[in-house]
């Protein structure tokens, strides 16, 4: 361990005396990420299992085992800055195989937790995130944005008068001033965009200075890394390696398709309205609808698989691990956007008008919900992925760097020079 | 044969079931002292897993150091009688007053036998070698090994042909052979018991991940040890199992099933000092192969540490800090994964020979029948060892008591046999009121043995 402790090797708390060696544990730190389902990070005895069994770990400072020894430690600073955090897909082949009977796969899960919250820019709204009770206040936030934009043009209540099931101004006579709301996502798209800049430069400069990866000379371009990072991401390849969890690979690719199924659809619609004067709602055997509703399906199926999992007691708690916080956060609203959306659209072909605009509302409120807050939740993590492996591409941390003649050689020659 | 239900000894009796180190200890250790004891082993032979073991440690020498001055003392010890091939099935009962339900195995080969051997020859089928833990087969009629005591061959009614084959029979200068003996059960009584079953090794085919029984260099450690001794199939040789090809690199893999919550929770305690031993038996045989030991920690208690570290000084055996969790076929070889914590290194290497240093479990769990009032003659912790129990009358010993390298085990032994004999003499007195009124053990007659099939192995083996 000597030499992660290195004070040279943490720029962050450098001191003077280069020969001290001083580990100040974090307690606190310790507290939060043990209630938040990382409290199996005291029975380890680092007998390393977890870090050979897992099918994602790379050679050179393999994880989970050292994650779980710098939390006991209380390492608060060098787990922020860990890439490994964001290389693990909670297969959880650790969980299963540790002879503890530790959820380790559930330990990267809470420090994760813990890493939204110290990414975060600005840092209160990830403490906000991950504090049940401020889910309130988060919540009105987004329905006043929604309730401000449709007063603005007269009342809350339901559109009086005639409305047609398939008329092209249905959500428009809710929404009269549609601009405003159009304007209002952009702005909070804006500020997304500029918080995840902030946030991924952060991780990134902390990467480089972890210390994890000791080689850091490149060996990809940052383009070739990206290239090879999203197109893993699109192939969900890094799941495909997952042992225990294996079956979370279907599920996750039919919600992340789904949902950018679902963010395509806006997009088109937004740039279809105002630039070619497209009417919504569109008729549903138009090519846009059709995707937009085969993204829903595609999305609830992958909600339903991956709810039930996580229910189901027994052999199945370890094998998908049990969701934290920011987990159930995540996935609860993910499930209210897109059931809040499906039964828009159901009451609204039903002519069941009053319950269609209810319903509608909601669904923009949580719609705003997990945009807004995407830089600060669980969201966050198909930015954080994506950034860290692409960051491990470049330096070489996701590529099996040696050749295995040359892996299974140098044991040898370190275990010597250790004598 | 009938099943004759024969009360064998009198109150006065101790049995001592499982005939391996510990329970030959107990059971000479309570005659000397004076009183009748009973020998129950299951195999055709005395002797359990020390019998077969290469070197004790720490001192590296063969066990027929204390196995033969054992078996001597049983030798011309006329209070001991011994009963091979007897399985105890059931124990019910209490201090003062056991009874134990024995299966009597047939081993269709009499006194008459000489061990002369012409029986191998005419025998046409083969059977695994249990007694060398697979390594090579025997005929199905067998010695069980060189030294065997009884020194008399057996027959595997598993694998046997029967009286339709009978060749063994035509080739038995001596009429040893009687292929139509059976199996049978009798009832045996005893005033105490001791408990010595012993241990068998944790089956490391429940460890997926590290390939044994998939790949034939993946062995155990007790098969390592086997293969080490002498009277081995292979003379000694330690050698690579699939093609009895040299060792080159060896990795050992420390805590294989133990310290584990889903295999076996507790330490075993003598895996570490069990394979540093290994590993120098394969490195004087190999001046140039080198022995990698991945450990979580090393536990080698009490004196064992210097031996520790007089094998950790050969430059050649190489320890790492971290468990092998994954074990896969390299080509021929074999590739052992684990990561070096004191590095944060993953290691992949490539070994011939991949050690199992497989856990002690316990090797039997007796069925016990409560009595009238509820009450068990004898308790199992949770683990599946005799636990101390609060009469006193069944008594723990060696590993059924819990994993024991040879000496503690024989130790241990010699006090089981003190406290049955306690139990004895206190007889069913209640607590308190035991010391110095109990009477002089009652001598148990020969013929209240087992009947005559016992009369006679007790004739031969007893002396």
């Amino acid at each position: 361990m000597g030499e992660e402790l290195k004070p040279e090797q943490k720029p962050e708390e450098q001191r003077p005396e280069p020969a001290a060696v001083r580990i100040e544990p974090d307690l606190g730190f310790i507290k939060q990420v043990s209630e938040w389902g990382g409290g199996d990070l005291k029975t380890c005895f680092q007998c390393a299992t977890c870090a050979v069994v897992c099918p994602l770990s790379p050679d050179v400072n393999p994880f989970p085992r050292k994650e779980v020894l710098w939390a006991q430690w209380g390492l608060r600073s060098k787990l922020v800055a860990d890439p490994d955090l964001w290389l693990c897909h909670r297969c959880n082949d650790c969980s299963e195989h540790c002879p503890r009977g530790a959820k380790t796969g559930d330990v990267m899960a809470a420090l994760r937790s813990y890493a939204y919250q110290e990414h975060a820019t600005p840092r209160f709204l990830g403490r906000l995130l991950n504090q049940p009770l401020a889910l309130p206040l988060l919540l009105a936030f987004p329905a006043l944005v929604i309730w401000a934009v449709i007063t603005k043009g007269g009342s809350f209540a339901i559109p009086a008068g005639e409305v047609a099931g398939l008329s092209s101004t249905y959500w428009g006579k809710m929404i009269e001033p549609w601009p405003w709301l159009d304007l209002s996502f952009i702005a909070a798209v804006g500020f997304v965009l500029i918080s995840f800049y902030a946030s991924v430069k952060k991780l990134w400069q902390g990467f480089m200075a972890s210390g994890v990866q000791p080689d850091l000379k490149p060996k990809l371009t940052i383009p070739q890394a990206l290239v090879k990072a999203v197109t893993d991401i699109l192939f969900h390849r890094k799941f495909a390696e997952c042992g225990a969890a294996n079956a979370r690979r279907s599920a996750h690719l039919l919600i992340f398709f789904g949902f950018a199924g679902l963010a395509v659809t806006t997009a088109l619609v937004f740039v279809g309205m105002y630039l070619f004067g497209l009417k919504t709602p569109l008729p549903l055997g138009h090519w846009i609808k059709i995707l937009g509703n085969a993204s829903a399906i595609a999305i609830t199926i992958g909600l339903v698989l991956t709810i039930v999992r996580r229910l189901t007691p027994g052999a199945a708690t370890v094998r998908y691990g049990r969701g934290a916080y920011q987990d159930v956060l995540f996935l609860g609203v993910l499930t209210l956007v897109v059931a809040t959306g499906i039964f828009s659209e159901v009451f609204r072909l039903a002519t069941l008008h009053d319950l269609a605009y209810g319903t509608y509302f909601l669904h923009l409120t949580f719609v705003f919900f997990l945009l807004f807050y995407a830089p600060f939740s669980k969201l966050a993590h198909v930015v954080y992925h994506a950034t860290t492996l692409t960051w491990a591409y470049h330096v070489g941390r996701a590529l099996k760097t040696l050749p295995v003649d040359a892996r299974v050689q140098a044991p040898v020659e370190a275990a010597k020079q250790g004598q | 044969m009938s099943a004759t239900a024969t009360r064998a000894f009198a109150s006065g009796g101790i049995v001592v079931v499982g005939g391996g180190i510990a329970g030959m200890t107990a059971a000479i250790e309570a005659a000397e002292a004076g009183h009748e004891v009973l020998l129950l082993e299951q195999e055709p032979c005395l002797g359990g897993r020390v019998a077969r073991m290469h070197h004790y440690f720490p001192k590296l020498c063969p066990p027929t150091c204390g196995m033969e001055l054992n078996l001597r003392r049983i030798k011309n010890e006329k209070r001991v009688r011994v009963l091979t091939g007897a399985r105890v099935k059931a124990v019910e009962g209490g201090p003062g007053s056991y009874t134990l339900e024995v299966e009597l195995a047939a081993r269709m080969v009499n006194e008459r036998c000489t061990a002369c051997g012409k029986c191998v020859a005419a025998c046409p089928v083969e059977r695994a070698d249990s007694y060398n833990y697979g390594i090579g087969s025997t005929k199905a009629i067998y010695l069980p090994h060189v030294d065997a005591f009884p020194m008399r061959f057996a027959i595997d009614p598993q694998t046997c042909l029967g009286e339709s084959c009978a060749r063994c029979v035509a080739y038995c200068p001596y009429d040893a052979i009687d292929l139509r003996e059976r199996a049978r059960t009798v009832t045996i009584g005893a005033a105490a018991l001791v408990i010595a079953t012993g241990w068998q090794p944790y089956d490391a085919r429940r460890l997926e991940n590290l390939g044994f029984g998939r790949y034939p260099d993946v062995v155990n450690n007790l098969q390592l040890e086997r293969m080490a001794s002498l009277s081995s199939p292979t003379g000694g040789k330690i050698v690579r199992p699939s093609d009895q090809g040299p060792i080159r690199r060896a990795a050992f893999v420390q805590c294989a099933g133990s310290r584990d919550q889903n295999h076996l929770p507790y330490c075993s305690t003598v895996c570490c000092t069990a394979s540093l031993k290994h590993a120098s038996y394969i490195r004087q045989q190999y001046p140039d192969a080198e022995v990698h030991v991945f450990y979580i920690d090393i536990r080698t208690m009490g004196v064992l540490e210097d031996f520790a570290m007089k094998v950790r000084k050969d430059e050649k055996i190489i320890l790492h800090r971290g468990k092998v969790a994954k074990v896969e076929a390299e080509g021929k070889a074999l590739r052992v994964v684990a990561e070096d914590t004191l590095s944060g290194e993953r290691h992949e290497l490539v070994v011939d020979l991949c050690v199992l240093a497989t856990g002690m479990q316990a090797q039997t769990q007796l069925e016990v029948r409560p009595g009238p009032a509820g009450e068990l003659p004898l308790l199992y912790d949770s683990f599946g060892f005799v636990a101390p129990g609060k009469r006193g009358g069944a008594v723990g010993a060696g590993c059924a008591r819990r994993p024991y390298e040879a000496a503690a085990a024989v130790q241990d032994a010699t006090g089981a046999a003190l406290r049955a004999i306690q139990a004895l003499r206190a007889g069913a007195l209640p607590r308190g009121n035991r010391a110095f009124t109990a009477e002089p053990p009652k001598e148990a007659s020969k013929r209240d043995l087992v009947g005559a099939a016992a009369q006679r192995d007790q004739q031969h083996e007893g002396r």
